[in-house]
This record gives structure tokens, sequence and C-alpha cells, in this order.
């Protein structure tokens, strides 16, 4: 029988007789060894006052000699101290006289110490007769133990018998007391068993003030605390079911599905217009399955699930679903979720109603159509479908806005057609309108996205260019404007070409306000139209005005800079520095301009790049170079090679390759003989176009040096793709590698790393000798610089006055 | 047989493990008293020697019969009768004799032994030396023991004495040196009335209070050194002086010739009482 099912009582008083079982028999161990102990010392104690009655009684015999009397004595002895042998013998071991020894076996050996437990029962010792301290003869004494062990025995069977005595009346007092003591537990415990069965009104009766008592009292709390809370249980749990019925009425009462749904996604609470929306599903209480047929939550592929956004964001939300009614048929729900939280504010559910929004978002697209429509009538001009003036000036103003929050400009462009009155007047309003839809399209197709453009007056218009970041996008706009009329107007088969003039309005620097610049523009119009000839443009700033207008001025002048022969090529040897032999020369560009000096490239290069005219100036330089290396190496002179420049906008030009080959063709060199110079920036922008670019140059046979090389950010893993043959070291480093110990150092290694990637190292600006010399000490193969010559005209060169030794002589005369 | 195998061999020194005392005290009294001598020729003889007894007078002297004691230390009356019989040869003697006095109550008002008529008078065992001299003391002065004066025995001299001085009796018959031992308890009470000395009869009035004797059987070189060896430890030693002294003996001599014959006159009543003491 498990000990678990046994009553409490009787574990109780098993445990007690245990205990004191444990107690009892420690008491009767400690007094059997006690008494053990107590027997021992008296055996020993009998044993001593034994030994010195032998003594006293003997010893005057044993003196004497008279063994009649020693014999007696020992009987007497035997007798009466009830001993088993007493065997006297003198000091030699000759035994003198014995008393009950009949046996003519020898003696039991002496017991060393006396015992109660010996095994013949006898305690054998022997004792000294002796007078005043000498030894007459020694005494062999047989002590029964019997009458010790009789007493032991009895005590123990005594002590025994009161310990099981005591055993059993504390067995009888324990079961009786734990009858007694069970008897009002098991009234709790069947008190408790009612209470557990639903008898709330159980009590138990109190019999006593003990803890039996007080375990009565608290029971009966208990109880009564019990029925009470029970009672108020039941009549919470009836308000509960009715204000839940209440609540169920009054979402019954709503037309809009309605439903509480817990963050596991089952379905808590709906209404019968939920429950009619999606049809009743038995036992199915997932909300995706009943509202959307699906197995899985909706997400954010397709709408995002209310559920999901709550928990995240724990604020309403509103989102669109898409239903199928019980017919199939697609529905569009407007589903508000709101939280549900418990008393602690934690998330535990959300609520959602749903609104069918199917009609309503119908007729909110028809409306929204129409609104569109009306703002477009009342923000665009309806003939040419641009933006009205009143768009333009909203436009303008989020757009000055947006250049606070950065260091971006904004700028208004206002232009009219000169002479669209006369046009007008002579062709008609319809074919004024006509002319405007052209104008219309053409803007719209030139001008950027992110541009906007307006028609303001009759043959006002107006661009906004935002976000600009300086006045090159001016430029750019203004330069599309001037294309764009380019092209005459046809109408009728006739051709008519119009010009425009042009006021321009730059935000932060002319105003900050939309109204404002609008009126600088306007302004700067009205000084453009002021001018005599059409085709004016005039900014509302005087200095930017100037600078424009010498912009456009060098644009307008180099548009046809190559047509009219203006552009001219300079040439700078290039020389061998261990013996100061010339290897070739690098073609600078110049353009002689008809009103102006000649002008260095730096003034004309960026707006040849910026509007393309790069290139047909690219084209014409690579093939006079050409040419003329080709006249120089047909003069005498065949191992000359030529250095030419390209630049960004030529390197990423497409029809590069093709260029440079028709020009080697047209020419007759030698590729190997030209080199093209490209700088680090050019190649490090795309490495793996310009690798391509370079690859398809090199296969033709024509090498390539890096310019101005130091000066940018080259990735030396990059550095050895490239098919480049050499490097050509700036002239910043060379300038001061006389005094600067770190133009120096850096000069040393890019000549020592050309040389490691197998390229040749030119050094460009070398004005003396001394730069020279600590060039030529590093190992630097060439130099170029004023002080082997300056770039020349060609004409200027001679190759035959013996001025170098290799391939003739070159006489550089002339200067810059 | 013995005194065949004597003649033949005879003992030595080795022989002597024992001394033998007539039992005149109590075994324990006699351990005590002669432990001292016992001890000395312990050492001497390089082997033990223990003192030993018999258990009355007759048995002591039956067993120097049987030659079982080979240093004996006897009563002098009973040396001479070992001597006669048995051959036991006196050795040595105190250099003091023994006599009995007359003891009685110091405010007794008798002056005279004779007025000792119809008293009754403690005296030792009728073995002993000092009954036969107090006989021969009162028969000079008239009075027939068992006729006109009642002799009572006892033990010792000691409970004699004991017996005037609490009044069982009207006088005692002891030994002087007994006397002299008792005077610190009992002087004040008691004081001596008479002594053996003048004492005119056969039998001596003083005598030797012990004889030292050796067994016929111990070869006469042996005896010498015995001899030797017993009177350096009592003459010569400090510590034999304090064993002689406490018997008041002073020390030990020689005997000189006649004195062991002078001793004859006491045998017929020892040999008489040893007769009846051994029936």
């Amino acid at each position: 029988m498990n000990s678990l099912y046994l009553p409490y009582t009787l574990k109780i008083s098993a445990l007690l007789l245990l205990v004191e079982s444990l107690l009892v028999g420690t008491l009767l161990y400690i007094g059997i060894a006690n008494h053990e102990q107590f027997l021992h010392d008296d055996i020993k104690r009998e044993s001593d006052t034994l030994a010195t009655l032998l003594d006293i009684s003997l010893a005057p015999s044993v003196m004497t000699q008279d063994m009649a009397q020693a014999q007696l004595q020992m009987e007497q002895i035997l007798r009466k101290e009830r001993l088993n042998y007493l065997l006297l013998e003198d000091d030699r071991g000759r035994v003198l006289a014995s008393s009950g020894i009949i046996s003519t076996a020898p003696l039991p050996e002496a017991d060393r110490i006396p015992s109660l437990w010996l095994a013949d029962g006898s305690y054998d010792f022997i004792a000294p007769i002796q007078l005043e301290g000498v030894l007459y003869g020694r005494i062999h004494v047989g002590m029964g133990l019997k009458r010790y062990q009789d007493l032991m025995e009895q005590w123990l069977s005594h002590s025994l018998l009161a310990a099981a005595v005591i055993l059993l009346i504390s067995l009888g007092l324990f079961l009786l007391f734990g009858q007694i003591f069970r008897r009002p537990l098991r009234n709790l415990t069947e008190a408790s068993r009612r209470l557990a069965d639903g008898h709330l009104g159980v009590r138990v009766v109190k019999k006593s003030q003990d803890e039996i008592g007080q375990l009565t009292d608290a029971f009966n709390s208990m109880s009564m605390r019990i029925e009470q809370q029970m009672g108020e249980l039941r009549m919470r749990e009836r308000r509960i079911d009715e204000e839940r019925a209440f609540l169920q009425r009054v979402i019954d009462g709503v037309n809009d599905p309605i439903m509480v749904i817990d963050l596991d996604y089952h379905v808590l609470l709906e209404n019968i217009a939920a429950k009619n929306h999606h049809g009743v599903v038995q036992g199915e209480k997932l909300c995706f399955r009943l509202t959307h047929k699906r197995d899985t939550p909706c997400n954010s592929l397709d709408h995002p699930c209310p559920v999901e956004q709550l928990k995240a964001t724990l604020n309403p939300q509103l989102v669109i679903h898409e239903h199928k009614d019980q017919m199939g048929q697609s529905q569009l729900f407007e589903v508000m979720a709101s939280p549900m939280l418990d008393a602690s504010g934690n998330l535990t559910g959300i609520i959602e109603s749903h609104r069918d929004i199917t009609d309503r978002q119908k007729m909110q697209l028809a409306i929204l159509d129409k609104d569109a429509r009306i703002q477009h009538l009342v923000n665009h001009d309806q003939l040419t479908g641009l933006a009205n003036r009143t768009l333009f000036n909203d436009r303008l103003e989020h757009a000055l806005k947006s250049i606070e929050r950065n260091d971006d400009m904004v700028s208004v462009v206002m232009f009219d057609l000169d002479r669209f009155k006369t046009f007008n007047e002579s062709l008609g309003l319809s074919n004024g309108d006509r002319l405007l839809k052209q104008v219309a399209e053409r803007l719209l197709g030139a001008m950027r996205g992110s541009d906007s453009v307006a028609r303001i007056g009759s043959d006002e218009f107006a661009i906004l260019l935002d976000r600009l970041k300086d006045l090159e996008g001016v430029m750019a706009a203004l330069r599309k404007l001037s294309d764009i009329f380019l092209k005459p107007v046809i109408f009728n088969n006739e051709e008519y070409v119009f010009t425009v003039s042009t006021g321009v309005a730059v935000a932060p620097m002319d105003s900050r306000f939309a109204l404002d610049l609008i009126n600088c523009a306007e302004i700067a119009l009205h000084q453009a139209k002021e001018q005599e000839s059409g085709g004016q443009v005039r900014f509302y700033t005087s200095e930017m005005n100037r600078q424009i207008n010498q912009q456009l001025q060098i644009e307008s002048s180099l548009r046809n800079a190559v047509e009219r022969r203006e552009m001219r090529l300079f040439y700078q040897p290039q020389i061998t520095l261990k013996d100061g032999q010339l290897q070739g020369f690098e073609a600078l560009l110049r353009w002689q301009h008809p009103e102006k000096k000649l002008i260095g490239p730096d003034q004309f290069i960026h707006i040849a790049e910026r509007t393309g005219y790069i290139i047909a100036i690219g084209r014409w330089v690579l093939k006079e170079a050409c040419k003329q290396l080709n006249l120089w190496q047909q003069a005498g002179s065949p191992k000359l090679r030529m250095a030419v420049n390209l630049s960004t906008r030529q390197f990423r030009d497409a029809s590069l390759v093709e260029m440079v080959g028709s020009v080697l063709q047209e020419t007759g060199i030698n590729p190997a003989d030209l080199e093209l110079e490209i700088t680090e920036s050019m190649i490090m922008e795309n490495v793996d176009a310009a690798i391509a670019i370079m690859d398809e140059l090199n296969r033709l046979g024509v090498r390539f040096s890096i310019d101005d090389f130091g000066t940018g950010y080259s990735s030396l893993s990059y550095l050895k793709r490239f098919p480049i043959s050499t490097l050509k070291i700036d002239r910043t480093f060379i300038h001061d590698i006389v005094h600067d110990q770190n133009d120096s150092i850096i000069s040393t290694a890019i000549i020592s790393l050309g040389h490691n990637m197998g390229m040749r190292v030119i050094a460009e600006g070398v004005e003396d000798e001394e730069q020279a010399g600590i060039l030529r000490q590093s190992g630097c193969d060439e130099a170029q610089g004023f002080l082997y010559g300056r770039p020349v005209d060609a004409k200027d060169i001679n190759l035959d006055d013996g001025a170098y030794p290799q391939n003739g002589a070159v006489i550089l005369t002339g200067s810059e | 047989m013995l005194l065949l195998s004597s003649a033949l061999w005879g003992f030595g020194l080795e022989s002597i493990n024992e001394i033998a005392v007539f039992p005149y005290l109590s075994p324990q009294k006699l351990v005590q008293l002669y432990k001292p001598l016992a001890q000395d020729l312990e050492l001497k003889l390089g082997h033990p020697v223990r003192v030993v007894s018999a258990p009355n007078y007759t048995k002591f002297m039956e067993r120097l019969a049987q030659h079982r004691y080979v240093l004996v230390i006897n009563a002098s009356h009973m040396a001479r009768m070992a001597q006669l019989d048995e051959e036991y040869q006196p050795i040595l003697r105190p250099l003091t004799d023994l006599k009995a006095v007359v003891v009685v109550p110091r405010n007794s008002a008798l002056m005279d032994t004779a007025e000792l008529r119809n008293a009754v008078v403690g005296v030792p065992s009728r073995i002993a030396q000092i009954t036969q001299i107090a006989k021969a003391m009162m028969r000079e002065e008239g009075l027939e023991p068992g006729t006109d004066i009642t002799f009572v025995h006892h033990p010792t001299h000691s409970s004699a004495v004991m017996a005037v001085a609490n009044g069982k009796a009207q006088a005692a018959v002891i030994s002087s040196r007994a006397m002299d031992q008792l005077r610190d308890r009992v002087g004040d009470r008691l004081r001596i009335l008479s002594d053996s000395d003048n004492l005119t009869g056969a039998l001596p009035g003083k005598a030797p209070p012990v004889i030292y004797q050796v067994s016929p059987l111990l070869d006469i070189q042996a005896r010498e050194q015995l001899v030797q060896i017993i009177t350096r430890f009592t003459n010569n030693t400090k510590a034999g002086q304090a064993f002689i002294n406490q018997f008041g003996y002073r020390g030990l001599r020689h005997l000189e010739p006649g004195e062991m014959e002078a001793m004859t006159p006491f045998l017929p009543a020892l040999r008489a009482q040893l007769v009846e003491s051994g029936k």
C-alpha cells in the first residue's frame, strides 16, 4: 500500500513510535553497556577483595608452612565465596594446597581482565600471597561468573520486557490518540470534499480551541467566504451575460460587420452583419478563413493584416480589404481596426469594423476624376495644356521652400515670342494658337522632368528650373530654349523662324519669394524686350548678366570655331632625360578667337565639353596632330611620336574608337606613334568601361599615358589592369621638387611605380636643370617643360637644325 | 640420611634461603622484624632469602627435627634442645641477656614478690622461657603456681602487662626487654616489683634472648662465612644496628663455652610442654 494513502495520524503515530523505539533502544543499549560495565567493575572489585582476603588469610599459613591451616582456610573461603576452585602454590610454583579441584586437567589460563562473558563462565586469576612485600606464594582463583551473568540476563530480560511494555503502551496510546485526532480531521476532510462538490453551505462544528479548532474556524470562514463569493460570482456572471447579450444586441444592430479578434486571429465576437457577410462556418474561428477564405493570415503582399499592424503600432489602423462575398463577388471594405487593451494597457486583440465601400469607392473615383479635371482646368492653360500662372506660382513657392533646406538654386526663366503680335495679325488668331501649341510641345519635349513649364500670358511662357547647383543649369536651359527656336515653325507650307526674348531671375540671389522672383524675371524680360534685336537674354542681376552673356558669347563663337579654322595646335617636345634626345611632341590646343587674342584651353575646353563641341574639336585635334606627325616623320624623323589629350566627354563618346581608327587611317601614321593622354579621374569613374575602351584602342596599336599622375585617386590594383604605357608626373610635384622633400619622394615613388609596372615615366613642367638633375638621378625616363621648349606652332619647329641629336635638330622659335 | 649426606657433601651458603624464626610473634610481625636481615642475606648471598616460621613451638621443633631449616633463630632453651637432639649448631647470640621482671601497678601496695600470694599473675605461654623463670621466681618466694598463686597465660608479654594495667591481674611476669618496649605505653601506671637477676635455683635468672643456630648439614666453611655476614651486618652496619636494636640486643657475638649448657635446666619442662602442646 502506498504510504501516501495512509492516514495522517497513523503516519504521525508510526513516526512517534519509531522515535520512541529509537529512544528506548538507545536507553536500553546505554543501560546494558552501563550495567555490563558495572558488573565488570563488580567482578574486578570482588576479585581484588578476594585476592586481599586470600592474601591476608593464607600468608601467615604459607609463611609458617601450615598447610593444614591453609587448606582449611581455602575450603572455607571457597565455600563462602562460591568460588570454582583455589590452588595455592609457593613462590616456586609448587602446589601447596588446593580446593575445588577434582580434575587432573591443567588449570585454565588466567584471564587478563575480568569479563562478564568469558567463555568458560569463570574468571580465572592469580593473586600473590605475601607478607610485608615478600612473596610467599600465589593463589589461583576460579571465580564463577554465573551469578553475574544471571544478574545481567535478569536485568536484560527485565529491561527488554519494560521496553516492550512501554512500546506497546505507546503504540496503543498513539493509535488511541490518532483515532481521537483523526475524528475532527476526518470531519474537516469530509466537509472539504462536500465543499468541493459544491455544497457551499457545509460547516464543521468546532469542538476545541487547539490547532484543530483553529483549522475548523479557518475552514468555516473559508467555506463561508467561498459561498459568499460564489454568490457574487453568479451574480456577476448573470450581469456579464446580460451585458454580453446587450453588447451583442448593440453590435447586431450595426449594419457594418464588426469582429473582435485576438492576437492569434481567433474571432472572439462578431455581429450578425459579420456572420451574414462571411457566412456561418461551423467550428471555424480564424478570421482569415472566415473573411478571406484563405489558409494564411493577410500579408503586405495583397493587403495588410490589421492584427499585425496593430501589434506593430498599437494605434488604430484603417486598411482597405477586398473580400469575396458568399456569391464570390468581390467587394471592397474599409476595415477600421482599433486596439483592444487589457487593464495594464497590453494589446490583447483588435476590434474590426468593416464598411463596404465598393460603391463609395466608385463614386469617389468618379468625384476624384471630376475634381482632377476641374483642378486641371483651374491650374492649366486650356490652349497649351501647360501650367498656368496659378499653378506655376504654387510650384515656385514649393521649390523655394525646398532650397531653404539646402544650397540649391531655383531659377525662373520667362520668355515671350518676338513679333508674335505681328504674326497673329498677319496669320490670324488660330495660327497664333497653333504656334503657341507647337511652342508648348517643343518646351515639354526639351525640358527636364523636374522643370515646370507654364504659359503665363498670351505668348508669354515661364520655366521653373528647380534644384540647380550652379548657373550651368540655367545656361543649359537657355541653350535648349535657343535650340527649340532654331528649328523653324511651318505654317501653310511656309517656314517661320522665331526668336524669344528671355528674362531670368535666380533665387536666392535675386529673391527668396515667389512673387518677387517672378517680378524680377518679368523685369529682366522687359529689359530684354527693350533691345532692338530680338533673341536677347537678360538676367535680373547685372553681374550675372555679364557672366552669362560672356559664356553665351563664347559658346556661340565656339560653335563653329573649327569650321572657321580658328583652332590651332601647338607642340611641346618630350626629351629623354638621360641623353637629351627628342622623343616626340605633345599636341596642345589653342583658340584664335576672331575678336580676342589667343585663348588657352582652360578658358574654353570646359565649355566645349559641356556643349558637346569637344567631339568635333577633339576629332580636329587628333587629325591635325596625326597629320603633323606624319609630315615630320616623312620629313626625316620617323621615330617621333605624338601625344594627344583626350577630354572626358571624348573618352565617354561611343564613337571614340571608330573616330581614332578613321583618323589613323586617314593620316596613315603608325598607331604605335600615337599616345592618347587621359587623366586618372577619367578612367576611375567607370573602370570596366574605361578598360573596355582602352583595350579596344590598344588593339588598334594606340598607346595610353596617364596625364597629371599623382593628383587623382588611382587605385593601384586597378591601374595594372589598364593598358597604360606611360605615366606623366604632374607638374605640381616637379615645381618644388628641389626644395620640397615630399615632392621629391612622391616623384621618386611614381617613377619607381611606373618602372615596376613596365611603364615609361615622363615629368611635366621641368623648368630648370636642377629639377632635371634630380629627376635624372631618380631614373625618370623623359621630361617636358620650358627647359626643353615651350609649346609652339608647327611652323616654328625645325627638326633639321641639329639642336637635338635624334632625328635631327629641333629649333624652337616663337613663344606663347 | 641427611646427616650422612651432610657428612659426605655438606650444604653451602646457597642452601640458606630461609630464616626460620621460632613463632614467638605473629607471622606478620616476625617478617616485619627480620626483613632487614633477610634482605641483607639476599644481597650477600645473591638469592632470595625469606623469613619463615611454624604454626607453633611444637611444629617448629618438629621441623627442626626434620632438618627443614638451615638458619634458625630460636629461643635459647629450644636452641639448646635442638643442639642436643638435632645437632643444630649455635653460632651467635645477642650481647644482652633476657631476664624476667615482676610488674605490678604503680600504686600497688605490694612491696615484695612474696606478697603475691593468691594473686592472679599474668605470664606468657607455658612454653616460654620466662614462664619457667617466673615459676622459679615464685617458688623461691614460697609461692607454688596453681596453688598459692594463679598464673594466667597470655599469648604475648604485652597482653600480660595490659591485664595488670587494666586491673585484671595483680601482677605480671614478663621479659625485661618486653617491659622496656612497653614502658612508654604503661610506664606511668606500672612499676617493677622484682626481677630474676638473683634467682638462685637450677634455672638461670637470665639467658640469651635468642640463639642463632644453623643446621648441622651446613658445612663449616659456609657456617663461618654466614657468621661473618650476619655479624658484619648487625654489628658494623647502620641498618644492621637498627635491625638488632629493635630487639634491644645491641649486637651479636659468638657464644661463650657453657652458655648453651646453662640452658639445659629449661629442657625438662620444655620437653614436657612440647609433648603437651603436641597432643
